[in-house]
């Protein structure tokens, strides 16, 4: 059983109303101002956005899923190692390189070299090779 | 429905100027339901880029069993609802109704704000003072043009609620309407 305010509300919605009677014209107010869309305002480059974050995500699943691949491998490299170890009975021998641990002061300033070498040519040779 | 297959499996094929198409096809349905349940007009840009995501992310376990719009719908829905629960944000609630609808029709700190606008924009306002899930279905049916089908679907409400969430939103609405034409011709 419909109450006379359900009656009211679909006769207003087929388009028949009375202006005469309060009820049914604040009805008709209300039934043509619901049809208007609420403001919604969304930048111009709203879809640039989207497309921009996506190929982001996608990068990062992409770095995350070869980082994943590193770890197993680091993994695997490291337990073969062990098995290696565990049944050749293999001993580790610095053979030729055993001399170095008497000369601990020439080996630090050779670190030390290379690491200036390395900055001089990160910092000067960049600046004279470029045009 | 042959249109949204062509598209969808486009999107899955890497296809990113078909999800722009996408977009495109569907930004103003999504920005009408977030912009009818976030009031916070600065999150409302952000969450529908995020429901776009989401259907990026989803559209592969799309099964083409509802329209695409119904669809979207549902993830824009479901994303601006779970927003607001975040935020906790008050839900008004349909054991609350009673008090809000008193509450609604008695408040006259409105009517003040909006004395040098007309009907309709006095209207739109009421709307957005109605509980959350009462301005979307209103905004579904009369905005989107869904059916109560369609609306039972997005906000998981059977018919029955749809129609009559729908009856009261135009109920309060029409009351508040009729309060305030009845002071104007006492003016």
């Amino acid at each position: 059983m419909k109450t006379p305010d359900e009656k009211l509300q679909e006769s207003i919605e087929q388009g028949r109303f009375d202006s005469s009677d309060l009820d049914s014209h604040a009805y008709q107010i209300v039934f043509e101002a619901i049809k208007k869309e609420p403001n919604t305002h969304l930048s111009p480059q709203f879809s640039d956005k989207i497309l921009s974050r996506i190929i982001k995500a996608e990068e990062k699943r992409a770095f995350q899923k070869d980082l994943m691949w590193l770890g197993i491998g680091v993994l695997v490299l490291i337990v073969t190692a062990i098995i290696t170890i565990v049944l050749t009975g293999f001993k580790l021998n610095a053979g030729a390189f055993k001399f170095v641990g008497n000369y601990g002061g020439l080996l630090v300033f050779a670190v030390l070299l290379i690491g200036f070498y390395q900055w001089v040519e990160r910092k000067i040779l960049p600046r004279h090779s470029a045009v | 429905m042959v249109e949204d297959e062509a598209l969808i499996s486009k999107v899955l094929e890497g296809d990113t100027e078909s999800f722009r198409q996408l977009i495109k096809q569907h930004e103003r349905l999504v920005a009408h339901m977030v912009s009818r349940i976030v009031r916070n007009s600065e999150d409302r840009e952000e969450l529908c880029q995020d429901v776009f995501l989401k259907v990026y992310d989803k559209l592969k376990e799309f099964n083409f069993k509802s329209k695409l719009s119904t669809w979207i719908a549902t993830i824009a829905y479901r994303h601006a609802i779970n927003h607001i629960r975040k935020k906790q944000i008050s839900f008004n609630e349909q054991s609350e109704w009673e008090d809000f609808k008193e509450q609604f029709i008695a408040n006259e700190n409105l009517e003040e704000e909006l004395a040098d606008k007309d009907l309709e924009e006095h209207v739109m306002v009421y709307i957005n003072q109605l509980p959350v899930h009462y301005r979307s279905v209103l905004t579904m049916y009369h905005v989107d043009g869904m059916s109560y089908q369609e609306i039972g679907k997005i906000t998981g409400m059977p018919e029955g609620t749809v129609k009559n969430y729908l009856f009261r939103a135009r109920n309060l609405l029409k009351e508040k309407i009729k309060k305030y034409l009845g002071k104007e011709e006492l003016r």
